[in-house]
């Protein structure tokens, strides 16, 4: 059996909260910690696009970041292609910068304003010291026109202050592909753009996935957007997955009391499309002071006193479908039942 | 790559040539920008050029050695002459030309208050930036090292570094930059502090740059505009600085400028008698270092436009 | 209630010329009811309804037009008229990020009580009673009315900035963006909330989103802007169902229904109109697939289509055609190459 391109295995990252000079440098006082992950493991199949969703705050940016390493993780190992990423030689003797890229959400704040786009998209050559001058420049010219700037002489020396979101989205992406990576992390890479842009984005995204047959990782809270992009879908909740499972099924068939109410929240197009509203109880607890058991239980219409005894695993309900629900525990709903 | 387009052999210089141009371009519109801005900032460069333009040519410009004893037509020293046609600006206590002194003066004010503030700009905005680039305690010890550079008094630290490693030109421009170091150390920090958690530094990471690249190549140009400000004012006071040192007498003794003028005019009591001899040199520090303040007040509306109007 | 006729709005850019923002809209709202205003940004939604309530920055200006509201012209007040009389009193508005809707140094009843005082006259305690009131309406705990703005969460601080546009039981409410910023369970909170109190209160709302799926999910009504006109207005149904215009075709297939399995997402080439030099004719040509010659040259007027169905767009009698087109992406990739064609023609 092949390893899957990304195996995430109980990957932690822990913030600390409060820490000041005299806590660094002489260890005085307590630290307190933001539980932003706090234990996710998932895999990302080759060529397949997962997408993970959850409210702000949920760890879901975090864990992808942490997952690209651009945070360093607390614990747990992220695995690529087999070989654990979270050793530092694994990651130099495999070129990790290289082979997974990302696309950030802002347009307007990712691109250095001082930079041109042509010296932009080819910083990635510079910095790998990939081919000659003149093969840069050609291979640049390339992945510009193919994320559909054309001619690329219409766009290469422009500052990106010069350009709509759209096309500065577009020039991100030409960024993160021109080192053809294996893996992307999309984080959000349509919510700041407008409707009749963002499909054009998206679409790109689409097309450029099959023709260079890469993993994307999404990362959005617009679950109709993952259901329309990823082929499956991680439901975040306070750091934790709380459901995982094929995109469809997962919003379509929703299994754990959290995703119910995010599929319930999503506003339809259809006028006449009356959903079952899932009420939530207060708001999200602060993730440094976490509540005993189920972290959703609080919150939970369904919540009993079981849930907050101890945290529930993953449990399998449905095809390839698994959700963090004490209700899909069959000897525990036989005893509650009795 | 899928789309696969043959270029025209020509492509490759075309886009140095133009982006060079266009890089002049850009540098020349926003020196225009500053120069018709306003005024004060055309005055500012006009004075600047000026006393630029009489430091490198001093020697060339003043009528006499500066450093020459001039005889009255009866064969007396020329002690404190008022000014004439043979001597425009007069004598001093010791017979020599109050111009050429004047004119020589110039060099030490613009050689030192540049290269002083060059050096105090360069540490504080290294020190700025790598301080709130790695946070943590890089950031705890450089920043405390500051604070204790904002709480040496700047008198009793130039005499007693003077002192000690004695008093010449160079070792003057190194105090002036030691004490002004301080400023654009912390200003540029707090910029970085907020460049830094721009999604640009992060993508400048996930492509894999180093941290030197990262900070020099992206951070850097984003806070360039803010350095250049604080070269300007750290100029002004690296001028007023010098002319302050010179004028207690702790200058260099074998080299004249405007603060040793007037000390010398001071300690043989003839401030009151003698104008030529200390108003001169009075007001060429007043005009070098607001000029240069001029320049920086201007340069600070085209980096911060907010503050405009 | 209110109605608009031929509305500009123009804002003056330094140098010459000006920005045509809002090109003549004409739109009538009845009482006891949600509008809802899509486009994208730059279409003028946001600009036309700080006109209404008299808030555009200062370059902004009404050259032309009518807003009537009950019966008077709103554009004849003076500025201090419509202060004291109108705004808040009988207009009210909710600012896409309630925390600058806020000031940061008075706790957040302490600035309801104040909004409550200067327009009517009523004691200090019983404008606080009328404070908590609206907080517990709202869900937020009346225990926190003495919280300043930045101890609330953004959901929170956005359901205190409706209190503040409700407090004066206003007869309508423009509500811009007012759930952008948020997550969806809160933003279905918070909408919800709204639609409630509308009902209770019996006053009208104009909800500005880019958001069709929100709009669909409260709204009465739906106008679709564009290049600063009104180019579709009808019920909710008819809008979501049957549209007539192009753009309105164009911006149902962009956008991701969380109903549908299989979606192909189709975007609408091209960028949105020069609004500093508005062309001839329809604003929407250049990106429409159905554009004739007519519609290059002449500006289409409004025109309707059965109950209170406005469309200005040449061929809007041609709905079945449009809408069946429309649904293939064919239809809209032609359209990619042609305008950049033109635009290389024009380097040469």
């Amino acid at each position: 059996m092949t390893s899957p391109k990304i195996e995430v295995d109980d990957l932690k990252k822990h913030f600390k909260s409060n820490e000041d000079m005299f806590t660094r440098l002489f260890g005085w006082g307590e630290i307190e910690y933001v539980k932003a992950v706090d234990g996710v493991s998932f895999e990302i199949e080759e060529g397949e696009s997962f997408g993970l969703a959850g409210e702000s705050g949920c760890g879901k940016t975090t864990c992808g970041k942490s997952l690209l390493h651009l945070h360093e993780p607390t614990s747990g190992t992220v695995s690529f292609d087999g070989r654990e990423i979270t050793d530092p030689a694994v990651r130099d003797e495999m070129n990790f910068r290289t082979e997974a890229q990302i696309i950030q959400q802002n347009p307007y704040e990712s691109i250095n304003p001082r930079y041109r786009v042509f010296d932009w998209v080819k910083e990635p050559l510079d910095v790998h010291d990939i081919g000659s001058e003149e093969e840069r420049e050609t291979r640049v010219i390339e992945t510009i026109e193919s994320v559909g700037l054309n001619p690329a002489e219409a766009y290469m020396h422009e500052y990106p202050s010069e350009l709509s979101g759209g096309e500065r989205q577009r020039v991100s992406i030409a960024r993160a592909i021109i080192l053809e990576p294996s893996f992307i992390l999309a984080d959000e890479p349509a919510s700041m753009l407008d409707v009749s842009v963002r499909a054009s984005i998206l679409d790109l995204l689409d097309r450029l996935q099959d023709e260079l047959n890469i993993s994307i990782l999404y990362i959005s809270h617009d679950l109709s957007l993952l259901k329309h992009m990823c082929d499956r879908i991680g439901i975040m909740y306070l750091g934790k997955l709380v459901e995982v499972g094929p995109a469809t099924q997962v919003i379509n068939d929703p299994q754990h009391p959290y995703t119910k109410a995010l599929v319930g929240s999503t506003p339809t197009i259809d006028p006449d499309d009356e959903r079952e509203a899932v009420e939530l109880k207060g708001d999200i607890p602060d993730p440094v002071n976490l509540p005993p058991g189920c972290r959703f239980a609080p919150r939970c219409p369904e919540a009993t006193d079981e849930c907050t005894v101890e945290e529930p695993p993953m449990y399998e309900t449905g095809d390839d479908q698994q959700a963090r629900c004490i209700l899909y525990d069959e000897e525990q709903m036989q005893t509650i039942r009795e | 790559m899928s789309v696969k387009k043959h270029l025209p052999a020509n492509v490759e210089s075309k886009l140095t040539s133009s982006r060079v141009f266009s890089q002049i371009k850009d540098g020349v519109s926003t020196a225009y920008e500053l120069y018709r801005s306003d005024r004060l900032g055309q005055f500012g460069i006009v004075v600047l050029a000026a006393f630029v333009f009489i430091a490198i040519f001093a020697p060339i410009i003043a009528p006499y050695s500066p450093g020459a004893r001039h005889r009255r037509d009866d064969g007396s020293l020329a002690r404190l002459d008022a000014p004439s046609t043979d001597h425009l600006l007069g004598t001093t206590h010791h017979g020599q030309d109050v111009l050429s002194q004047l004119l020589v003066s110039a060099r030490v004010s613009v050689f030192v208050g540049f290269l002083a503030a060059f050096i105090a700009v360069f540490i504080g905005t290294n020190v700025g930036l790598i301080s709130a680039y790695y946070g943590g305690w890089v950031d705890d010890i450089l920043m405390r090292i500051v604070d204790i550079a904002y709480g040496l008094p700047f008198l009793p630290f130039v005499i007693v570094l003077v002192f000690i490693f004695g008093a010449n030109i160079v070792n003057i421009m190194l105090v002036i930059a030691a004490i002004l170091w301080r400023d654009s150390a912390r200003v540029v920090r707090s910029e970085v502090l907020s460049q830094k958690q721009r999604p640009y530094v992060e993508s400048a990471r996930a492509i894999g740059a180093s941290d030197f690249r990262i900070l020099y190549r992206h951070v850097f140009p984003n806070v360039l505009p803010l350095t250049v400000l604080y070269m300007a004012f750290a100029v002004a006071y690296a001028i007023m600085y010098e002319a302050s040192i010179a004028f207690l007498g702790f200058g260099d003794p074998n080299v004249y400028s405007w603060g040793r003028m007037m000390y010398q005019a001071y300690t043989h009591g003839a401030i009151r008698d003698a104008w030529w001899w200390v108003l001169p040199a009075g007001v060429c520090i007043m005009l070098l270092v607001s000029s240069v303040f001029f320049i920086g007040r201007t340069l600070e509306e085209i980096t911060n436009p907010e503050i405009r109007h | 209630m209110l109605e608009l006729t031929d509305v500009h709005v123009e804002y003056e850019m330094e140098g010459d010329g000006s920005v045509h923002a809002v090109n003549g809209v004409s739109i009538s709202l009845e009482e006891n009811k949600i509008l809802g205003l899509i486009g994208e940004s730059g279409s003028g939604k946001s600009t036309l309804a700080k006109a209404i309530i008299r808030l555009l920055a200062k370059n902004g200006h009404v050259p032309e037009g009518a807003i009537e509201y009950k019966e008077t012209d709103l554009t004849e007040l003076s500025d201090r008229e419509f202060r004291t009389e109108i705004r808040w009193d009988e207009i009210s508005m909710v600012p896409q990020n309630a925390m600058n809707g806020f000031d940061p140094v008075y706790t957040v009843g302490n600035q309801i009580v104040q909004a409550i005082r200067t327009h009517e006259d009523v004691s200090k305690g019983e404008a606080r009673e009328r404070a908590r009131a609206l907080f517990e309406q709202l869900g937020i705990d009346p225990g926190r009315i003495d919280d300043y703005p930045h101890q609330f969460s953004g959901g929170m601080a956005q359901r205190a900035m409706i209190a503040l546009a409700l407090a004066l039981d206003p007869s309508l409410i423009i509500a811009d963006e007012p759930t952008t910023a948020l997550d969806v369970v809160i933003q279905d909170r918070i909408l919800q909330t709204l639609r409630d109190l509308q009902q209770e209160i019996e006053s009208s709302v104009i909800l500005i989103t880019h958001d069709i799926s929100v709009v669909s999910d409260i709204c009465d009504e739906i106008a679709v802007m564009y290049g600063g006109r009104v180019v579709e207005h009808a019920d909710v149904e008819t809008i979501i169902k049957e549209p007539r215009h192009p753009y309105t075709l164009g911006l149902r297939n962009a956008f991701p229904d969380i109903e549908e399995d299989d979606q192909d997402l189709i975007s609408i080439p091209g960028t949105p109109p020069d609004l500093v030099e508005p062309p001839e004719g329809c604003g929407f040509a250049p990106r429409c697939p159905f554009a004739t010659d007519e519609c290059w040259d002449v500006t289409p007027e409004p025109e309707e289509y059965g109950d209170g169905h406005v469309v200005e767009c040449h061929r809007a009698d041609e709905q079945e055609l449009l809408t069946e087109e429309a649904k293939r992406k064919e239809t809209w990739m032609d359209l990619e190459t042609e305008p950049q064609q033109v635009a290389e023609e024009a380097d040469d």
